[in-house]
């Protein structure tokens, strides 16, 4: 399979979405864009502040991340505060199967163009919110960005090294776990709607979906009364980064999930006279306690590296896999574009971005009838007013001439 | 469940041979919302949450892990032993019956045993398989093995994410688990059923967890190629907001402190109105903020030292600056008022466990919620879904039971 472009229609073509989320829910409306979904991006006349969010690309004083998440939308540019702007808004809506948005509760209400307002004539509408706290409870009004976000959610504490600070995971990554959760909902809510004829509103707070990410803590507080936190570097013997001649290479024999990692690698240093494998094969090493100890931790550590440091990263990844053994180059970004893999896939998608040659990560899944497009334009500001916004124009005019 | 609410996902029948931690974490979520969704298990070699714990009561056994029930509520179980022709041939009129087939195994496993796409697609258009290898089903790195760990570092997440001063930690989870690929595994099952309900045909669906997990990184793939620079490690800094980040409270716990506008600093200045750096007009800026953010971090570490962080959160939250508590799972668990309010967790009774504690759905549909029901015990549906479904009579389940086919 490739990712090559098609004639066949996606999963979602004639399907118009309306995008008026920000950071939170924006990955949410990039996936419904995957697809096959016709998505109007609504920013403000002032620009989307998205078009602020790094990474900020030096050559073209553009961020990266908006044209990640934008890639295929159409944009327009409305003034939400004005009268004229409101009633486009709501035109749009109406033309329009689903709404993605991230207002602050209540905030659109306040406008008359929330949920409750736009439904009322529109009962097929559906309409997701995507906030830092949900639309509902005594944080409702709270403020987050992904830093506050990542520490409320409960994920923040579980990264990082004891002895210092927790850590974020980078790259706005709540945007990431908030819309996936926030496009499950806005499609089980179009099936059910192409079921039942009806639309409805989805509720969706990013701590809830980074909370849903943390996985066993809860269940590991709530059954053992333990608190997880951030632990230590190679916190097991046979887990951890070793040096190679061109860089580091990831090794994760752990036992108590795949023991036969460790018993693999063991076996081949043992095999390759590496000095001080064969005391790795003794019985004390099956022991989880152990292997946590100092002790353990730094014997092994001596002996994996022996056998790492005179081979390159890529050479050693493929020998480690060739024998089972769970594994992994240490890799930058620009690393990734030499991954073997997704060349052979032909993954990486080549396509410019405002002129500037750009290579695109390829699709984060692939159908075989509903294949995802290669990316498409990026919009820039207020690009699609006149082909979207004329007809609503219109529109809106003949409405008010029929009061 | 109430009767005039029917789940949403009601009809669907979906047989899912996913294991471990990705894969039951995507079609947990249709069963929550009603579909039918088969564990194909075996008492010959378990699903491995079932053997890691954490137990209820802190006993051991297989139908007690809270990590199972959590990422397996509302499905139903059997236990097969699929080395055995017999146990071949009821899944295949099992997957007969079925809308979606999902696995998560190495690519081939399913075809080996011949209930791969190919067979199970014949003579009907409508199925839809899909697939969560770790790489792709070809390609040389096909056979490859890994866990989220390993995807972390494979994927590059590893090497963006590390304190400033270059050391690089990496999430301390399988992080991609745990919302990323079965989120995208999820929203594919989901596209592929919309397409089938508008035009008949099912379709092969792949889900690489390479593919999937690098899209996390996209903006900083897209960068790159443009600007060839790896993004240096930030930690919890910002390169345009000050001040930001961690800062230390009592009881070595943090506070996330995001002053990223004008008006947050106007928040935490009425806050910290009693503190010298607080009246600075200079400070009224980001420009004048960032010039000097490394002084502004000492002066603000030197203010929240010795707070009570969860106070000093609702007092900045309170003045409109975006503030957390770097929470944990007791925090979670028995503190936060939003959580509860929001019943963000919930207790379901277990047959053996008794009250359990689960995520609910994070996303809430005002009319066809889903609803969370316990994860089964291992093979606890072998006599509905071969019996009942498929009319096996019961002196032939007896039969087959003693063979070890239902082992």
């Amino acid at each position: 399979m490739t990712s090559a472009p098609t004639l066949a229609p996606g999963a979602l073509t004639g399907v118009r979405v309306i995008d008026l989320s920000d950071t939170n829910g924006v990955y949410a409306t990039k996936m419904l864009v995957d697809l096959g979904a016709d998505v109007i991006r609504v920013e403000p006349a002032s620009g989307d502040p998205m078009r602020k969010v790094e990474p900020m690309v030096a050559a073209t004083g553009e961020s990266a991340f908006y044209a990640y998440m934008n890639a295929g939308k159409r944009a327009v540019a409305l003034d939400l505060d004005t009268a004229q702007g409101r009633a486009m808004f709501a035109d749009l809506v109406a033309s329009a199967e689903i709404v993605v948005e991230s207002a602050r509760p209540g905030t659109l209400d306040a406008k008359g163009i929330g949920y409750s307002a736009l439904s009322a004539d529109h009962p097929a509408l559906i309409w997701a919110t995507v906030t830092p706290f949900g639309s509902d409870g005594p944080h409702a009004d709270w403020q987050a960005d992904d830093l506050v976000s990542q520490a409320m959610g409960g994920l923040l504490t579980l990264s990082g090294l004891p002895e210092r600070e927790p850590l974020r995971l980078q790259g706005e990554q709540s945007s990431f776990m908030a819309g996936l959760h926030a496009a499950s909902g806005t499609l089980i809510a179009y099936w059910n709607r192409m079921e039942t004829g009806r639309g409805q509103h989805i509720d969706v707070s990013v701590q809830d979906c980074i909370a849903h990410t943390l996985e066993s803590a809860i269940q590991v507080y709530s059954c053992n009364g333990v608190i997880r936190e951030r632990q230590a570097r190679s916190a097991e013997a046979g887990v951890g980064m070793f040096p190679c001649t061109d860089g580091e290479i990831f090794v994760y024999a752990n036992i108590g999930m795949i023991a036969s990692s460790w018993d693999n690698l063991v076996r081949w240093m043992r095999a390759e006279d590496i000095a001080g494998a064969d005391a790795l094969a003794e019985d004390k090493w099956r022991d989880l306690t152990f292997r946590r100890t100092d002790e353990a931790r730094a014997q092994s550590a001596e002996v994996i590296r022996r056998l790492t440091e005179t081979r390159g990263k890529y050479e050693i990844y493929e020998q480690l896999q060739q024998r089972h053994i769970l594994s992994a180059p240490m890799s930058q970004i620009g690393d990734l574009f030499n991954n073997q893999q997704l060349k052979f896939l032909d993954w990486f998608s080549s396509r410019p971005v405002h002129g500037q040659q750009a290579t695109w990560p390829g699709p984060a899944f692939r159908m075989s009838e509903t294949p995802r497009r290669h990316p498409g334009e990026v919009p820039s500001h207020g690009a699609h007013d006149h082909e979207v916004l004329a007809p609503a124009t219109n529109r809106a005019q003949q409405k008010e001439a029929a009061q | 469940m109430t009767d005039d609410k029917k789940l949403p996902l009601a009809g669907i029948r979906v047989l899912d041979f996913t294991w471990g931690g990705a894969g039951p974490f995507a079609t947990k979520a249709l069963a929550d919302h009603g579909a039918e969704v088969i564990k194909v298990e075996t008492n010959t070699h378990y699903d491995f949450p079932r053997t890691m714990g954490p137990y209820a009561g802190g006993i051991a056994g297989v139908n007690r892990s809270a990590y199972f029930t959590n990422r397996n509520s509302s499905k139903l179980s059997i236990s097969i032993n699929l080395k055995k022709p017999k146990a071949v041939e009821l899944v295949k009129q099992l997957a007969a019956t079925c809308d979606v087939v999902v696995n998560n195994f190495r690519a081939g496993v399913l075809e080996k045993l011949g209930l791969g796409y190919q067979k199970l697609a014949a003579g009907r258009t409508d199925l839809i398989f899909v697939g969560m290898p770790l790489q792709g089903s070809g390609g040389p790195q096909a056979n490859f093995s890994g866990v989220g760990h390993t995807l972390n570092v494979l994927s590059g997440i590893y090497g963006v994410t590390g304190y400033p001063d270059g050391q690089l930690v990496g999430p301390g989870t399988n992080y991609p688990d745990h919302s990323v690929n079965p989120g995208h595994a999820l929203v594919a099952i989901l596209g592929a059923l919309i397409h089938r309900r508008r035009t008949g045909l099912g379709q092969y669906v792949e889900v690489s967890q390479l593919e999937s997990t690098m899209n996390l990184l996209g903006p900083n793939i897209l960068a790159y190629s443009m600007d060839g620079v790896n993004p240096p490690p930030l930690g919890n800094w910002s390169r345009t907001a000050a001040p930001y980040g961690l800062f230390p409270c009592a009881d070595d716990r943090f506070i996330a402190i995001a002053v990223s506008e004008d008006s947050h600093w106007a928040g935490l200045a009425r806050v910290a109105a009693d503190q010298p750096w607080a009246g600075n007009a200079g400070l009224a800026t980001t420009a004048g903020r960032l010039a000097q953010a490394e002084e502004l971090r000492k002066a603000v570490t030197d203010w929240t030292a010795g707070q009570d962080p969860q106070k000093l959160m609702s007092q900045l939250q309170e003045a409109g600056v975006p503030a957390g508590v770097v929470q944990n799972a007791a925090d979670l668990v028995e503190l936060d008022p939003q959580i509860r309010a929001r019943e963000t967790l919930i207790t379901v009774d277990h047959a053996e466990m008794g009250p359990v504690i689960y995520n609910n759905i994070p996303f809430r549909l005002s009319e066809t919620p889903g609803e969370i029901r316990s994860s089964p015990l291992i093979g606890e549906h072998n006599d509905k879904v071969f019996g009942e479904w498929l009319g096996v009579q019961p002196d032939e389940m007896q039969r087959l039971a003693e063979e070890g086919v239902f082992e």
